[in-house]
């Protein structure tokens, strides 16, 4: 009977003192929604702003939140690192402080080259606790207005290569021989 | 310049420099990238625009590191096989020798840009951004080649051994390719951006993605237009320089 109640009363303090360390886990501190564009289909180039809204879901106020943006190659199962896409994408986007309640305004410039199916994810990372809400998926459809003509390279680097080696081979043969010849 | 001394030049650098086998090197190496660009995975989310400027950068990249070897090797390589003093010793003025020498070198450079044109083309087949990307190919081209090999050829008169003259010519050729590929918050910092700004190769390849992606019009491009004509006539003037230095230095 001892040992039973003894076994409680750990897993209740085991449980009450997880309980902070759980929560501070927990998703939800922020909502993180993705205003405009709605959804992207264009042809590269493509450039626009995100504009987001962070809110602060919590009863307290939050500090030094951090933005970042982060996309998500559909097709051909890649994630893209942001510097690809303009000198400001990279850097992340801070807010200072959140207070209850509240909702403060990113803006995030994007330029994008590539062509495919993407999805752009907003996320909010807050160093105290370590909780990483993130934002409805933006689809992009980059269309491309052109396609590389891979037969029509291939061939043609194939052939000026072997034309060109079998032209070198001739010339120094054809060099040798009147080389010989004198 | 003595037209005879350049058909000699050219003569040599075809094939006692082995710039034949360099121009077919070339042509391999570029259809080995067009084979990558159009059967690996990851290069199809590339589009068009991309691969033609990773093209154009590889063609830009390996003309110019041919013709620094073949310039940096010039003179060296006379007074090492000691035919630099039957040189001297002909009617041809100093300057006359080093242009004949600086000619025959830049004439393999032009070779290879006209080796890249089916490339070029074949890549940008459909994309209406063929004469951009040719001009650009041609422009930065030729530019660079004046520059590079000038002090590629400054540098064989100078240094007394072929090893150094083309290690210290690869060597500028990459310091000055180094600020193009920043990346990051480099280039924003007031260095990176003073650096891009002069830098010739950062200029070529910030005046290929202007036309090529967003194209913009060369003549609304003249900030990387100036620092790569300024970089050719500083090329120019120490080739010009460097002519007044040709000696027998360093011959037994």
């Amino acid at each position: 009977m001892k040992k039973i109640i003894s076994m409680f009363a750990a897993v209740l303090l085991f449980v009450c003192s997880a309980v902070p360390a759980f929560a501070a886990q927990a998703p939800g501190e922020v909502s993180v929604v993705i205003n405009s564009p709605t959804a992207v289909e264009d042809k590269p180039v493509y450039e626009n702003n995100l504009d987001i809204t962070v809110t602060n879901t919590t009863d307290h106020t939050l500090n030094n939140l951090v933005c970042y943006l982060s996309i998500v190659d559909v097709d051909r199962g890649f994630s893209y690192n942001v510097d690809e896409f303009g000198p400001n994408a990279y850097q992340t986007h801070s807010i200072t402080s959140l207070a209850a309640g509240e909702s403060a305004s990113v803006v995030i410039p994007v330029k994008v080259t590539y062509v495919g199916q993407f999805k752009f994810l907003i996320s909010v990372v807050n160093p105290d606790t370590g909780a990483t809400p993130t934002s409805n998926a933006l689809s992009v459809h980059m269309i491309a207005t052109s396609h590389l003509n891979n037969t029509l390279v291939l061939a043609v680097s194939i052939t000026v290569s072997l034309v060109i080696i079998v032209g070198v081979f001739l010339l120094m043969n054809r060099r040798k021989q009147l080389g010989k010849q004198k | 310049m003595n037209q005879s001394m350049v058909k000699k030049e050219l003569r040599e650098s075809l094939y006692e420099s082995k710039g034949l086998w360099m121009i077919a090197a070339v042509s391999v190496i570029l259809t080995a990238l067009c084979v990558l660009a159009t059967t690996i995975r990851e290069a199809s989310a590339f589009s068009q625009t991309d691969v033609l400027q990773y093209a154009i950068k590889a063609v830009l990249f390996l003309t110019l590191m041919v013709c620094m070897v073949l310039g940096a090797s010039s003179f060296v390589a006379e007074r090492e096989e000691n035919t630099l003093e039957s040189l001297l010793l002909t009617p041809i003025s100093k300057l006359q020798l080093t242009l004949s020498k600086y000619v025959g070198s830049l004439l393999i450079g032009f070779v290879l840009l006209l080796v890249s044109v089916p490339y070029i083309l074949a890549i940008s087949a459909g994309s209406g951004l063929t004469a951009s990307a040719l001009f650009i190919t041609f422009f930065c081209g030729l530019l660079t080649l004046l520059a590079f090999t000038g002090i590629a050829v400054m540098l064989s008169v100078l240094l007394e051994s072929t090893k150094a003259s083309i290690l210290t010519s690869v060597l500028i050729l990459l310091v000055l390719t180094f600020p193009a590929f920043l990346k990051g918050t480099l280039k924003l910092s007031a260095v990176g951006r003073f650096f891009l700004s002069i830098d010739p190769i950062a200029c070529c390849f910030n005046l290929m993605e202007k036309m090529l992606v967003d194209q913009v019009s060369v003549f609304s491009l003249m900030q990387y237009v100036l620092p790569l004509l300024v970089f050719a006539a500083i090329g120019i003037a120490l080739l010009v320089w460097g002519s007044g230095k040709v000696s027998l230095k360093g011959e037994k």
